[in-house]
Formats: C-alpha cells, sequence, structure tokens
C-alpha cells in the first residue's frame, strides 16, 4: 500500500481540433518549451499539477504510462515517411521515444530520479502503479510521480481503429498523475494495486471479501452484462460513475481515481477488463 | 540570379530556419543575411538540433542534400551562402 500525497488531473473531449496546451503550458507555469509537441505538453501539465504545493525531493521518480503514446506524431511520422518520402523531422523521431515526455517532465520539475515509461498492451496504469507499489515495497524508491497520458488526435478514424473500438465511441484526452510516497499521516489517501491479473473465477472470489460501502467503478471496456453481474455479487456496494465526464482514452483508470480523490471520501475498487482478464485497484481516504 | 541576390529565396530560407527551430518570436527581418547563423552574436541562438532540423528541411524542401556536418559546416554559414549553395546563379 503507498501513499497518495497529490493528484494532477487534466481531463477533456476536444472537438475538431486538439486544444492549445502551449497556451495552457505558459498561463500555468509561465514556461514554455521548443521542441515539445502535444504529447508532452499534455504529461507536463498534468505532472505540474500534481506536484503544485509540494516540495519534490530531486529523487522523485517519475513512471510514466499511455495506451497509445505519442500518436499524432507517430501518424506524421508514417506520412511523412511513406506517403510523402521525406525524411522525418529529428525532432519528431527523438520525440517519438515513449520517455521523451518523461525526460521534459523531470526537466520542468527539477527531478533527478529515476524515469520510466511502462508500457502494457492491457493493464497500463495498474502495471504502472504495480511498479511503483513494488518499488516503493522493496525500498527502492522514497517518492514518485505515476503519470498516465494520451492524447486526442483529428484522425479520429485512425484513433478508433488503433484502438479496436466502434466509430461512434467518444473519444477523450487525458494526463492524469499520483504523487505517491510511502505510507504516512499526511496522505490524501492510500492507493492498493492487486498484484495479479485475474480470471472471472478469481475475480468473483476476491469480490466477495469486498466491504460493504465501497464504492465501485468499471473500466470503460466493462460490458452492461458484467457490471450488473458485479453489481450483484457486491451487495451494499454504490456504483461510482463518472463516465459522462471524459471521453475514452487507454489511461483512463487513473482519472477516475483522481477524480474520486479530488472530490469523495471513502473507499474506491476499481475494476477493469481485457480479454477475459481483470485487474483491481483500490484507494482509500480512511486508512 | 545568385542566391544571395534573390530577396525571395532568402525570405523563403529565413522563414524555414524559424519555423523548423521554433523561433516563432523572431521575424524573418530581424535575421540578418551576413551573420553567421551558428554563432553567438545571431539572434536565433541555434544549437546542434536545430542544425539536424535545417539539414533535413533544406533536403525536403530544396533537394540540397548535406551528408555530414563537415558539408554543412562549409555550406550552412550565412543566409547569403547558404542562398548562393542553393542557387549558384
Amino acid at each position: 500500500m503507498i501513499a497518495i500525497n497529490g493528484l494532477g488531473r487534466h481531463n477533456s473531449i476536444p472537438d475538431q481540433h486538439q486544444p492549445d496546451l502551449a497556451a495552457e503550458l505558459r498561463s500555468l507555469s509561465g514556461k514554455v518549451y521548443r521542441r515539445t509537441d502535444h504529447f508532452i505538453q499534455l504529461a507536463i501539465i498534468g505532472a505540474h499539477k500534481a506536484a503544485a504545493g509540494h516540495e519534490l525531493v530531486p529523487q522523485t521518480a517519475i513512471y510514466m504510462t499511455s495506451g497509445q503514446g505519442n500518436i499524432s506524431v507517430f501518424d506524421r511520422i508514417c506520412d511523412q515517411r511513406h506517403v510523402r518520402k521525406e525524411l522525418p523531422r529529428p525532432v519528431d523521431f527523438i520525440n517519438l521515444l515513449s520517455n521523451s515526455a518523461g525526460f521534459y517532465v523531470a526537466g520542468h520539475l527539477g527531478l533527478k530520479g529515476k524515469n520510466l515509461f511502462v508500457s502494457h498492451q492491457h493493464f497500463p496504469v495498474q502495471m504502472a502503479l504495480l511498479a511503483v507499489q513494488n518499488d516503493m515495497q522493496l525500498g527502492r524508491e522514497q517518492a514518485a510521480l505515476i503519470g498516465g497520458v494520451d492524447e486526442w488526435i483529428p484522425r479520429q478514424d485512425l484513433a478508433h481503429t488503433l484502438l479496436g473500438l466502434d466509430q461512434t465511441t467518444v473519444l477523450g484526452e487525458g494526463s492524469n498523475w499520483l504523487l505517491v510516497g510511502k505510507r504516512g499521516k499526511k496522505a490524501l489517501a492510500h492507493l492498493a494495486v492487486t498484484p495479479r491479473i485475474l480470471d472471472l473465477r478469481q475475480l468473483q472470489q476476491l469480490l466477495a471479501t469486498v466491504e460493504p460501502g465501497t464504492s465501485l467503478a468499471f473500466g470503460k471496456r466493462l460490458t452492461a452484462a458484467e457490471i450488473a453481474t458485479i453489481m450483484a455479487l457486491t451487495k451494499g456496494c454504490p456504483r461510482y460513475c463518472y463516465e459522462e465526464a471524459c471521453g475514452y482514452y487507454e489511461t483512463l483508470p487513473l482519472y477516475v481515481l483522481t477524480r474520486f480523490l479530488a472530490a469523495e471520501k471513502g473507499r474506491l475498487l476499481h475494476i477493469d477488463v481485457s480479454e477475459e482478464r481483470y485487474m483491481l485497484m483500490q484507494v482509500s481516504t480512511q486508512d | 540570379m545568385k542566391g544571395s541576390l534573390d530577396q525571395a529565396l532568402k525570405l523563403r530560407l529565413k522563414t524555414m530556419i524559424i519555423a523548423e527551430c521554433e523561433k516563432d518570436h523572431i521575424t524573418p527581418a530581424e535575421v540578418a543575411d551576413h551573420i553567421q547563423l551558428f554563432s553567438e552574436v545571431c539572434i536565433l541562438e541555434l544549437d546542434s538540433l536545430d542544425a539536424l532540423q535545417i539539414s533535413v528541411a533544406l533536403q525536403n524542401q530544396f533537394g540540397v542534400r548535406l551528408p555530414d556536418s563537415k558539408a554543412f559546416r562549409r555550406h550552412v554559414t550565412t543566409i547569403n551562402e547558404l542562398a548562393d549553395f542553393i542557387q549558384p546563379g
């Protein structure tokens, strides 16, 4: 279990165009960085909000994850290379490295600790949180910033195809970050990720042990039937609804946690699914 | 016409450099034709990554290939010399 000391949330459903994040970053922090693109600016904004008001030690680690990564630059490089038969812009090529955003976040916040980008096809947020949880428990890290970043791109047909979603699904973008440390009395909340991927039987066994009053949030890939089954197994646990407030992106679970912690008290169990496998994580403001 | 006498070409080069190096706060008129682009006195304050950006942009937009850093340093000195390299006249 790790302590959550700070939250940073940036979430939107753009319409037709990517929002001008350079201007937003400038107004938020007074800084603007050359050679950054939308994805990197998105990452900096979320991390900046999570760190605001906290004195970070320079060794604070960064764990960042994303479902799609820097997809608009990836699309542009593919167009340059394979359609226009041109060389890719060097800055685009560099920014396509998954950890480029982490490099800029570290520079923005003056951090010199570990800087990791965690990739996972099915559960990027849960696996990144698990990595932090393990490193904290093993004493490898004392404090960390963990963020999930996904951008909205104007080419919605491409985004839907890559995500394997129906073309009518509303997509959003977000940069949601937690500042975590060791268990402490001043923490906003505590977080625990179940350290394994579960099948349905294992999920049902675990759900039988959920304390009444725990709110339940469901990943957007769970079907209505799956949600109904789980709700029936967890009587006395209300559903936490967030779905109306955001479009789909793969790091939404971090948005759900930060949204809950910013406005609610109590326990939240987040249940996510991918290919009939489940992962759970719980935050509690009461421990 | 030699490139250094072609005002339209020089404006295009300056605009390209400003755009590629994200120096949007500088106007083409502020970039002098005869000042060394990679020097401390140049308003652009370019670095090695800017050199790479410019090199690729020259190839994509003008078909000029600068295969190594030596070739780049030889031809991308001032706006006048770069223009003459692209358009010897």
